[in-house]
């Protein structure tokens, strides 16, 4: 959990996080101008200045995070103020509007810093917890590590392939009659694929099981003589390993997605963000 | 039988062959996929039991014993007999046959193609990152980047930059001022679909007629929008002290929108925050010394006493206007004010319970019998007496059975009317009456009655002119003096009298004639303010004006302040208490508010008197 979320430690980022919100609230509240509060007041431009540095601040600390490989300990400042002046932003963004909302590309901008800190939020709390199911979600799997090189996934790949060379083998034992499932399993065992299988790492599809559920049925329905019922123990023994595997692998691609899609929104939409501030900006005073 | 058996395996992605050979012995030889099989094609395409390979006469016979079929060189068969030299094929397994030698029957070369280089795994490796499914993060940025500034950018400045006074459009005198009368503004430029985008919130109730129009006020690009845009339609603000005496009250350098405020919704951009006005005149000694005004705070805490306009005496003017002299006093319960509008009328008896008498029998009136609202419903429009009193009030001189309607405020006329009445009486004759003189009581033949000798005062000058001298003396004599005994009694008492006062006064040629005095009902008891008599409809009018316990004309019937604080108490309530629900800062009468300005105004002026008059009444 410490390594995961260790980028929430920073009190300095935290407090002047609050003490924005709060300085921000307060100047709100007690500053009651003629023709109310909005973002054309002194406190109104005071909050809408404030806010497009700390977004332009912010995206320049994620472009420089990318380009510079700086220290652990400074790496997580650095985040640490990215999140903490980033949630500040909802408030000091929030006060600058005056809760006035219209189709207007002022308000296209609102809408997006509320998307990009709304995913950031998404980002910290699948950061919070998930690598501790993936890595456990992995490591439940592995029943017996083989080369200590490898990493769980490439372990739990490997695994899959040996599965797979005893399914193709233990059919020279076996009558014609188990061959479609085996095919089944070999070819339309798969991981992954498009955007949704991805992100669904759903398992009720898979061939695996599927050629599991056939075995069974054929064994239950024939009689085999002893050496053939030995190789039927193994065969299903295989296809329950590898249906498993394959299980904890599209899990694993999901968790890999799920870490990973917020920065889909995230980034695009601050580009877009930082755009739109340049143009909410030039044509306020445009027409001023 | 034997078969010598020789194997060619070829390796993947390598020329070597490896090469096995081994003596089969038996009738007949297993070839499959089962490990049992004397031919073991270990591939799982291959049945288990796939073929069998028997040696007849030195030839070598494959029959099939699966659907999987041998493929020969003429297709799939069930059985070949292979020769020397001939060739079969089982999946990627390839049977020669070769003549038999080392003791062997027959000889069967088997070349093991190698297997199709799709690696098991390689099957199920579907795209398990979002960076093989999902456009790049960096292109999606710029595709949305260039949305924006394309959408809410692009597109709309290419049109308003052509605009007359934007850099790619014709030079325009900013300071020109273009009149406009009402408030569509035909000769704008036609608005770009996304401008109305920049928008940084919606204009008051009172814009929205020009709200797509952003060219009416945004002129100039990153300029504050500039008076001229708003004196266009606006030229006759007017100042809201003499600047002149009071100079602290010159906006001259200040824009109109520094203090009206747009795109903030709302009725209008009027600031209604009283502080806005008790800045300056909650001690208007220190903004301007010379001030007469009371402080203001609040309306709550201090605010001056009304100030009513009490008509005092009503004159009449050089043409004959009746003209009132009106006292603005302060109200005071005790002492309270006296009204001399020269007119006649008790409330109390007007609204009394169980109705009055009126020639339809008895009506009860309400306050609305009489006062209805004017258009636009600020004030009560004014009474009119034929249509307000003449119900009950009937304008008529009753003699003979007849009943001849009478003009209200014509007193010559009225004088007229009654003297037609007794020259027609003298000429149909027969007057009974002991003072007239004998050509009055002298029967007649009738042969025109009186009601048309009265239509007819041609024919009734005309028979008066024909009586003898002495005669035609006494007739008139006699019908102006019953003409005054009418007069006295219809001035004095009954008619007139009833609502005015009335005097006689002697005309050039000596005579007495009546004259009613003017009269003249207050409209406006506070002309300082502005009250509207619309949001206060839901009240009854005698929680303001107490009229049924009214029983004299002189009574003021305006509500004391105590009766507004009632509801207009703090901002928060219903009814409220802002400066400007009652006052204007722009006072109306005053000069107008800058030079600039003065001149705009003389060309509003000349525009509303040069166009026609609806417009101007618009």
């Amino acid at each position: 959990m410490y390594v995961q979320t260790g980028f929430l430690e920073s009190r300095f980022w935290f407090w002047a996080g609050i003490l924005l919100s709060v300085a921000a609230l307060a100047a709100f509240i007690f500053y009651d101008p003629p023709g109310g509060r909005d973002g054309s007041t002194i406190v109104g431009y005071g909050l809408g200045g404030l806010s497009a540095l700390i977004v332009v601040y912010l995206a320049w600390l994620g472009v420089r995070k990318r380009r510079f490989s700086s220290s652990t300990g400074r790496r997580r400042n650095v985040v640490s103020a990215h999140v903490y002046l980033g949630l500040a932003l909802l408030v000091t963004a929030t006060l600058h509007t005056g809760f006035e909302f219209e189709w207007s590309v002022h308000t296209l901008g609102y809408v997006l810093l509320l998307i990009v800190v709304l995913s950031g939020i998404w980002g910290i709390t699948v950061y919070s917890g998930l690598p501790e199911k993936m890595s456990r979600n992995l490591s439940d799997m592995i029943v017996e590590k083989k080369r200590f090189d490898m990493s769980e996934l490439e372990q739990l790949e490997v695994d899959l392939e040996e599965v797979d060379g005893r399914l193709e083998r233990i059919l020279q034992f076996l009558p014609d009659d188990f061959r479609p499932a085996i095919r089944l399993s070999l070819d339309k065992t798969k991981i992954g694929g498009g955007l949704f299988s991805i992100l669904s790492g759903s398992s009720k599809r898979c061939a695996t099981a599927k050629a599991e559920t056939q075995v069974r049925g054929l064994i239950d329905s024939g009689s085999y003589d002893e050496d053939v019922r030995k190789r039927l123990t193994d065969l299903v023994a295989d296809l329950a390993r590898k249906r498993e595997v394959a299980a904890c692998l599209r899990r694993d691609a999901r968790y890999r997605a799920m870490l990973k899609i917020w920065l889909w929104f995230h980034v695009p939409l601050t580009a877009a963000l930082v755009v739109t501030l340049i143009a909410h900006v030039t044509l306020v005073f445009f027409y001023w | 039988m034997k078969l010598l058996l020789v194997t060619l395996r070829k390796r993947a992605g390598s020329d070597d062959v490896s090469r096995r050979e081994t003596i089969l012995d038996g009738a007949e030889f297993k070839v499959g996929r089962a490990v049992s099989s004397e031919i073991n094609l270990s591939d799982i395409d291959i049945d288990y039991h796939h073929a069998t390979v028997r040696i007849d006469g030195g030839q070598v016979r494959m029959s099939a014993e699966s659907e999987g079929g041998i493929s020969a060189q003429s297709g799939r068969v069930n059985e070949a007999n292979l020769s020397a030299g001939g060739s079969v094929a089982i999946g990627r397994y390839t049977f020669t046959a070769e003549p038999g030698r080392d003791g062997a029957d027959a000889v069967m070369v088997l070349e093991e193609a190698p297997a199709a280089p799709v690696a098991s795994g390689a099957k199920r490796k579907g795209k398990r990152d979002l960076e093989q499914v999902l456009p790049s993060r960096r292109l999606l940025g710029w595709v949305f980047s260039l949305a924006v500034i394309g959408i809410f950018v692009v597109w709309p400045m290419t049109d308003v930059l052509q605009r007359p006074g934007m850099p790619g459009g014709p030079a325009v005198n900013t300071s020109e001022i273009k009149l406009v009368d009402g408030m569509a503004r035909k000769d704008l430029p036609k608005p770009s679909p996304m401008e109305i985008a920049w928008s940084s919130g919606p204009l008051s109730d009172v814009h929205k007629l020009i709200e797509n129009d952003c060219a009416a006020c945004h002129v100039s690009p990153f300029e504050m929008t500039a008076d001229n845009a708003c004196l266009s339609c606006h030229a006759n603000t007017q100042n809201h002290a003499d600047v002149q005496t009071h100079p602290a009250v010159s906006l001259d350098n200040t824009r109109c929108g520094s203090c009206h405020k747009e795109h903030n919704g709302g009725a209008s951009p009027v600031e209604t925050a009283i502080t806005e006005c008790t800045n300056c005149h909650q001690d208007i000694k220190t903004v301007s010394a010379k001030s007469e005004l009371e402080n203001i705070t609040s309306f709550e805490t201090q605010h001056p006493i009304f100030q009513l306009a009490v008509i005092t005496g009503v004159e009449q003017d050089e043409s004959g206007e009746p003209m009132a002299s009106v006292s603005r006093t302060r109200f005071n319960p005790d002492q309270p004010p006296v009204e001399k509008s020269g007119l006649k009328f008790p409330h109390s008896k007007h609204l009394v319970e169980g109705g009055m008498k009126s020639p339809n029998g008895r009506v009860q009136l309400q306050c609305a019998s009489c006062h209805q609202l004017e258009a636009g419903g600020a004030l009560m429009r004014p009474i009119d007496m034929e249509r307000d009193c003449g119900g009950c009030h009937r304008m008529e001189f009753d003699a003979a059975g007849l009943k001849r309607p009478l003009p209200h405020a014509e007193e010559d006329e009225i004088a007229r009317v009654i003297e037609t009445y007794f020259l027609a009486a003298a000429m149909e004759g027969g007057v009974t009456s002991a003072a007239a003189p004998p050509a009055v009581k002298r029967k007649r033949k009738k042969r025109i009655t009186l009601e048309e000798l009265e239509q007819q005062q041609q024919q009734t000058q005309q028979a008066v002119a024909q009586l003898s001298d002495s005669d035609r003396g006494l007739t008139i004599e006699w019908a102006r003096k019953e003409t005054l005994v009418q007069m006295d009694a219809l001035f004095g008492v009954r008619l007139c009298g009833t609502c005015h006062e009335a005097q006689k006064f002697p005309d050039e040629k000596g005579e007495e004639r009546w004259k009613v005095l003017p009269a003249v009902l207050q409209r406006h008891w506070m002309p300082k303010a502005r009250f509207d008599h619309t949001p206060h409809l839901s009240m009854d009018c005698t929680g303001c004006h107490n009229a049924p316990e009214s029983a004299k004309s002189e009574d003021v019937l305006m509500p004391a302040m105590d009766v507004c604080r009632d509801c207009h108490v703090d901002a928060q309530q219903t009814a409220g208490a802002d400066c400007v629900s009652c006052h204007e800062y722009h006072v109306p009468g005053r000069e107008p508010m800058s030079p600039a300005h003065a001149e705009l105004y003389q060309a509003r002026a000349d525009a509303r008197q040069r166009a026609p008059k609806t417009v101007a009444q618009k």
